[in-house]
Formats: structure tokens, C-alpha cells, sequence
């Protein structure tokens, strides 16, 4: 008997909770690092449900992409096997993409950071104070 | 600090261009050329010690900071939105000592740049 549809619609149960899990751990611990950039909690929340529905995309777009297996499963053995191949890929993207949000986030409060540094040198001298 | 105004040695080439490179790049904090010792400087900044801008780049803020020379040029990469980083590199006292020694040699040599 021919195992594959068990193995796809398993392949698709645990690859689109992995990707909700992930999305969702950045949704609520990223918004810590926007209200930081933005300074403001609607702007903050906006873009952060902006990216999250960019990480949907991508993620969810290689896991259906990824489906599709070659030859036909015939044990649990080799169910059990083509499920470990195809869910490791899906961590893996997963993986990158969470490290490339958080790269992205790291980088957006390093520059808003720099907006407001003050000059490293203190001034020679001043103006007399203007008439 | 919402405007720099820069006075620069007009009849210097290399000054010149660095004026032009400064003017093109992106700012935080807008940047205002002038020639040094000229009219339009004596007329800004009446109490000014303006034959010493014309020995070394002054950079003035409008708050009323002055800086001169090496720091005059910290501010100015400061300013600049892909430079800040750098000038805040200054604040190490060896990387400041390192380009205060080489601007000073730069503006001195100036006129042999052309």
C-alpha cells in the first residue's frame, strides 16, 4: 500500500504548526525591538505584522513548494524517513529566516541608534551668546 | 545642534573638492559652506577670530559650538549619515590620535594636493 498521502498531509500538519510556532514567537518578542526602533507603538505594531505576513510567505511558500516526494512509500520506515528529510528542510529555512529577521531587527535599532548620538569631540570654543 | 555652518579656504583645490564631496553626501544635520575670512563670513559671525579660519577648516554650529581643525572634521563626518559610525570610532583615544596626527598633516601639506 502506497503510504504517500499519510506522509504528505503529516508533512503538511507539522511543517505549517512549525512555521505558526516560529511566526508567532517573532510577532511577540520582535515587537520589543520595533517599539525601540519607532519609538511608537502603532508604527511599531505595523511593521511588525508587515514582516510577519512577509515570514508567512516565504515559509509557507517552501513548504508547499517542498511537498512533492519521487518515488512512492511503501513502509512505515520509509514514511518515517521521507518525513524526517522534508521537515528538516522546512527547519532549516525556518531556521534562516528567523536569524535574517532578527539580523534585520538588530540592524534597524543600530541605526536608529545613531540618529540621535550626540558629536564625539567637545567644540574648541564657543560664540559669544547672540545680541 | 540643527545646522553646521562650515567655512572653508576657498583658494584651496583640495578644500574645494572636499567641500563638493561634503555637499553631496546625505546629512543628518544639514551642512552650510562659506568661505573663510570672506564678507559673507565677517557678516555671519562678527565676533569670530576669522584669520585663525583661515589657518584651519571652522566648523560652527548653529548653538554656537565652534571646532577647528581635526574636531572640525569629526563633526563633519558626524553629520554625515553613512560617516556618523566613524566619527563615533573617535571616541577611542588611540583611533583620535591616530586621525588628528593625519588631518594635521593633510591641511598643512594642503596646497600640494591639487
Amino acid at each position: 500500500m502506497d503510504l504517500i498521502l499519510p506522509t504528505y498531509i503529516a508533512y503538511l500538519i507539522i511543517s505549517i504548526l512549525l512555521t505558526v510556532w516560529v511566526a508567532r514567537t517573532l510577532h511577540r518578542n520582535g515587537r520589543v525591538f520595533l517599539v525601540d526602533v519607532f519609538r511608537r507603538e502603532d508604527l511599531a505594531d505595523s511593521v511588525n505584522h508587515l514582516l510577519v505576513v512577509g515570514f508567512y510567505l516565504v515559509n509557507l511558500g517552501y513548504v508547499t513548494l517542498a511537498l512533492k516526494l519521487g518515488g512512492e512509500i511503501l513502509s512505515s520506515r520509509g514514511a518515517v524517513e521521507a518525513l524526517s528529510g522534508k521537515v528538516g528542510g522546512v527547519l532549516l529555512v525556518l531556521g534562516f529566516m528567523h536569524f535574517f529577521n532578527l539580523f534585520v531587527f538588530s540592524r534597524m535599532r543600530k541605526r536608529a541608534r545613531l540618529r540621535h548620538e550626540p558629536p564625539p569631540v567637545e567644540p574648541d570654543s564657543h560664540l559669544a551668546p547672540a545680541h | 545642534m540643527r545646522r553646521l555652518t562650515i567655512l572653508y579656504d576657498a583658494d584651496c583645490a583640495l578644500c574645494r573638492r572636499a567641500r563638493a564631496w561634503l555637499g553631496r553626501q546625505s546629512q543628518y544635520v544639514p551642512l552650510v559652506f562659506v568661505a573663510a575670512g570672506g564678507e559673507e563670513a565677517r557678516g555671519l559671525f562678527p565676533g569670530l577670530d576669522h584669520d585663525a579660519s583661515l589657518a584651519e577648516i571652522t566648523v560652527i554650529a548653529d548653538t554656537g559650538e565652534i571646532y577647528r581643525g581635526p574636531k572640525a572634521w569629526i563633526i563633519c563626518l558626524w553629520a554625515l549619515r553613512r560617516h556618523r559610525s566613524t566619527a563615533l570610532a573617535m571616541r577611542t583615544p588611540g583611533a583620535w590620535w591616530a586621525a588628528e596626527a593625519f588631518i594635521r598633516q593633510v591641511s598643512k601639506n594642503r596646497n600640494r594636493f591639487a
